[in-house]
């Protein structure tokens, strides 16, 4: 399943991973252009995967690659690529005895950078972007872990990059934080990020891709993923034994995915039900 | 883009993020059998290959880079980086052994200047890193030397063959530093 938007940042066909007996990805293709780009799925859906090949820190074991039309495959093109590339991994490390001001100012040295001038106002610019400013000179271990995955994200952002790849960047951000992160990303050219968060890529994502088992198993909008629960959920008072999910709501009320039984409450599907009913129907 | 230009940038800050504990607690337990010797007036003649293998150790362990997975994918590649820190941390690794050895002078001087057993060691360090797979490979590089003096401390000696590649680092450490260094070239890009 493919979606085209404008010229194509990314172009991914038939990607395949093999680690020993597992395969991490399974003929993966997406093409995409500017904007943000969800990936969601299940831990082990092969995201992580997907993401280091876009990130050009992996080679896919079959399969072709194009990011902002350069293959990286090619030493020569991968460096291009690397430098309008911007990459947050899961868990990303830091130098603790570091302060944020001085890690995003090396990442901008390694990023080839040589006016110090421009890194040093580069630096401010982000750290202030990602709320940091009053700690940019406070040395790392003494950050929350919600701040050091704000100091990775300014890292990753150095230079405007015009493809931001992002594994869970949400990680550790409170309620605030993750607004400011969707305000920064929607300022970003395109943008492929995993996320368990699925409210997240409906407030965020253009499109969105679910993977499971190392397949693309749904590509479309936030919308298309949240219509494919339509006439699937209802509510009533109680909880129902024959749907495949019940919740409680908030109002008290269960919510149930599954058939409705003749009567029932239907009532407007959300992404989430959406995200679960795909998954449901792909776990039988 | 010139590197020149780019040299006053990256010092300072690779320098800072390379983990010199390891070196450092190395350069104290040289220092103790130092102070001991001069104490005694006599030099502990069996621990000069394990100062050997724990500075080879300690030096490779400075590769190890909490940040890898974030500058994973910067233009200026692992192996560029790593070559910076094997810039910075082989001669530091070097100059601690001399001082060593010239302490050891004072007290013994018939120990002479085995500089070159230290220096094979570290290079097949950092050989194993450059060709070990990523996930484990500083682990891989600190525990060569470790285990190559180990084994010819413990005197496994099968037949002439095995005693030849045992005792390499001792009796011909520059053709290992040679092979190890041309290892470490060729593997550089990996």
């Amino acid at each position: 399943m493919t979606i085209l938007t404008s010229v194509a940042s990314l172009e991914i066909d038939e990607l395949t991973k093999t680690y020993g007996r597992t395969k991490a990805l399974d003929g993966v293709s997406l093409s995409a252009g500017r904007g943000v780009i969800g990936l969601l799925g299940p831990n082990g859906a092969g995201k992580t995967t997907l993401l280091r090949m876009v990130a050009t820190v992996l080679a896919p074991d079959s399969g072709s690659l194009r990011l902002l039309g350069l293959d990286p495959a090619d030493p020569g093109q991968r460096i291009e690529i690397r430098r309008r590339l911007g990459y947050l991994p899961q868990s990303p490390g830091l130098y603790a005895n570091f302060t944020p001001f001085d890690l995003v100012d090396y990442v901008a040295v390694l990023k080839e950078h040589t006016d110090r001038d421009w890194r040093r106002d580069e630096t401010r610019r982000l750290l202030e972007s990602v709320g940091l400013a009053d700690v940019m000179h406070q040395k790392i271990r003494r950050l929350s872990g919600g701040m050091k995955q704000r100091v990775a994200l300014a890292a990753a952002m150095v230079g405007s990059p015009d493809l931001l790849v992002l594994d869970e960047p949400a990680n550790g951000l409170d309620p605030d934080q993750r607004l400011q992160l969707r305000s920064l990303l929607s300022q970003s050219s395109t943008v492929l990020m995993s996320t368990h968060n699925i409210s997240e890529v409906g407030a965020l994502c253009q499109s969105v891709y679910v993977m499971f088992s190392g397949r693309v198993r749904f590509a479309g909008t936030p919308a298309e993923l949240a219509g494919l629960a339509v006439g699937r959920v209802w509510e009533d008072d109680s909880q129902d034994p024959r749907a495949i999910r019940s919740w409680m709501t908030a109002t008290g009320a269960f919510r149930h995915l599954g058939e409705p039984p003749a009567g029932a409450q239907v009532v407007d599907p959300t992404l989430d039900d959406g995200y679960l009913f795909l998954a449901r129907q792909e776990h039988r | 883009m010139n590197p020149a230009w780019l040299a006053p940038a990256w010092l300072a800050p690779t320098a800072r993020a390379v983990p010199w504990q390891p070196l450092a607690g190395v350069a104290a337990c040289l220092m103790a059998v130092c102070a001991l010797a001069l104490t005694t007036g006599s030099w502990p003649w069996g621990v000069l290959d394990i100062a050997a293998a724990g500075l080879a150790a300690a030096v490779v362990a400075g590769l190890h880079d909490p940040a890898a997975k974030l500058l994973s994918a910067v233009p200026t590649s692992a192996a560029r980086r790593r070559a910076r820190r094997e810039a910075m941390l082989v001669p530091a690794g070097v100059a601690l052994w001399l001082a060593y050895l010239s302490v050891a002078h004072v007290v013994a001087p018939k120990v002479g200047w085995p500089v070159g057993p230290a220096v094979a060691l570290i290079a097949t360090g950092l050989a194993v890193v450059a060709w070990a797979p990523e996930r484990f490979a500083i682990e891989a590089g600190v525990a060569t030397p470790l285990m190559w003096v180990a084994l010819a401390r413990a005197g496994v000696v099968i037949d002439e063959q095995y005693s030849q590649v045992v005792f390499a680092f001792q009796h011909h450490p520059w053709i290992v530093t040679a092979a190890a260094a041309a290892a470490l070239l060729m593997g550089r890009n990996r």
